[in-house]
């Protein structure tokens, strides 16, 4: 048996055990925490907003003992203008200030929304009347259908476009701040 | 033996090397168990909670709910009015006014949910259908934006007693709120103004246990009491006293009288289900309501206005938005 002068490659037995220590309890302390987890993705958020603005938009389309609904009255009396940046409803235009003061009372006070009418008049046309900014990555799109028959009262915008019973779409693009 | 004894004493791994080792593996260990973090919508836990909540909220919402009853015959029947009816006729749990009208929750079904919860939690569960092959617990809160008042009232509150382990999921609808049918008095009406507002409440199924609540508006005066004359224009006879009979509420908050009001307040008269005169056999002796002015102004339109059959002034419901949030969990330990 030789003890070589050379030891080089080895460990002393008390390096050994304290190393072993220490392995031991980095092992033991990563094995027994919980690693916290939290839903990366995005989806769980949106379609959250997607449920509460379905229920907006369905909750304004409600019918009354009258038989008619907020939504039906407000886009049927709608004068056909546009909504720019500057104001966010169509200048002097009653029916859309009514809408959006329905829908700012259901919707969460962090979210903003925009609306377009879009109907067919030669073509598809997208005419937005509440803009409250840019959408941004993460909006959700919900939409809601009415139909104007010839003998329900309207504007004198759509009576002129004719073509009943004319189908149109409320789109509420909604998003969070 | 003694060349065991050497001069160089140095271990080949260093005990610092060994301590940097085990902050590496740390780290390292923690990242990479992160990584199924990021898949963790996709794990069973989470899908399984949504769809749970999405549900449970779906049926809510939009479905009127149900009730088992025995019928004259002995076979079973069932209808959608369960909340005036007991517990064990329960067969499930919906708070829609009925299934023509989705999100709009009827205060009824809310008011007695309520009280069933507070009886007993595992009633309000099981009957939303959270204990089947596996049994989930849950929160359910209701709150109303009361737009007249202008605060937030909460309607429901369902909490459970069990624990809640670390995976909540939480699901919020928006819904309004139809507290009844109000008779909407427009005092606008010209027509031959008084300053005695009648209101016949001939028509008013003898079942019917809810109060009869006059909306008026478009009017300024004052209100000094309410009283119930037998015949239109009759002898008034004062019986009733505020508080106890009748409230007046004025912009959603109850008055003592004499109240005035003006033209942009919303003055809400409730005359108690269990004022209302009834003869021997509970069936309501017809009559007349009368809101009286104090100064005798004529304020209100001139005419008998029947409660629920007026062609000109109409029951309508009053509907208020608010909120429905409901948080589910699972303490079952044979879930997957």
């Amino acid at each position: 048996m030789t003890f070589s002068g050379d030891d080089r490659g080895q460990m002393y037995t008390i390096e050994g055990i304290a190393a072993s220590i220490v392995l031991l309890g980095v092992l033991l302390f990563v094995v027994q925490t919980n690693a916290v987890v939290t839903p990366q993705t995005e989806k769980s958020i949106d379609v959250g907003l997607y449920l509460i603005a379905g229920d907006t938009l369905g909750c304004i389309d409600r019918v009354d003992e009258s038989g008619n609904s907020t939504l039906k009255i407000c886009i049927a009396a709608w004068n056909g203008t546009q909504a720019t940046y500057a104001s966010v409803t169509p200048t002097e235009e009653r029916s859309i200030e009514r809408l959006s003061s329905e829908i700012s009372a259901l919707m969460p006070v962090d979210a903003r929304y925009n609306a377009y009418i879009v109907y067919d008049n030669g073509g598809l046309r997208t005419v937005p009347v509440i803009l409250t900014g840019e959408p941004g990555d993460n909006s959700v799109a919900v939409s809601k259908i009415i139909t104007l028959n010839s003998k329900d009262p309207m504007s004198a915008q759509w009576k002129m476009m004719g073509g009943f019973p004319r189908v149109v779409e409320l789109r509420l693009i909604c998003w969070y701040l | 033996m003694r060349s065991l004894m050497l001069k160089d004493d140095r271990g080949q791994s260093n005990l610092d090397f060994i301590f940097g080792l085990g902050v590496f593996l740390v780290t390292f260990t923690y990242a990479v168990s992160f990584v199924p973090g990021m898949f963790a919508a996709v794990q069973p836990d989470a899908i399984d909670l949504t769809s749970v909540a999405y549900r449970t909220t779906a049926i809510l919402a939009e479905d009127p709910g149900w009730r088992i009853y025995d019928g004259p015959d002995g076979t079973p029947a069932g209808s959608e009015g369960w909340e005036s009816y007991d517990v064990s006729e329960l067969a499930r749990v919906g708070l829609a006014v009925d299934k023509t009208k989705p999100n709009v929750l009827s205060l009824d079904k809310i008011v007695a949910l309520n009280n069933h919860s507070l009886i007993n939690y595992s009633v309000a569960r099981d009957k939303v259908g959270l204990n089947g092959s596996v049994i989930y617990d849950m929160n359910l809160y209701v709150t109303m934006n009361h737009t007249v008042m202008g605060q937030n009232l909460e309607m429901l509150k369902v909490k459970s007693p069990n624990y809640t382990n670390f995976n909540v999921e939480a699901l919020e609808r928006r819904v309004m709120i139809d507290t009844g049918k109000q008779l909407y008095v427009d005092c606008y009406y010209p027509g031959t103004p008084d300053y005695d507002l009648q209101v016949n409440v001939n028509g008013i199924s003898p079942m019917d246990k809810h109060n009869v609540t006059l909306r008026i508006f478009n009017t300024s005066g004052t209100i000094d009491f309410v009283a119930w004359s037998s015949t239109y224009n009759g002898f008034l006879m004062q019986t009733w006293t505020n508080g106890m009979d009748y409230i007046v509420l004025i912009n959603g908050m109850p008055v003592s009288l004499p109240a005035a009001f003006t033209a942009g307040d919303i003055v809400e008269v409730v005359v108690y289900n269990d004022a209302l005169l009834r003869d021997t056999y509970g069936n309501l002796i017809t009559g007349i309501i009368c809101v009286h002015e104090a100064d005798h102004s004529s304020i209100f339109p001139g005419q008998q206005i029947f409660y629920t059959s007026d062609p000109q002034f109409k029951l309508r419901s009053v509907c208020y938005p608010g909120t429905m949030k409901l948080e589910v969990w699972s303490n079952d330990v044979f879930r997957g």
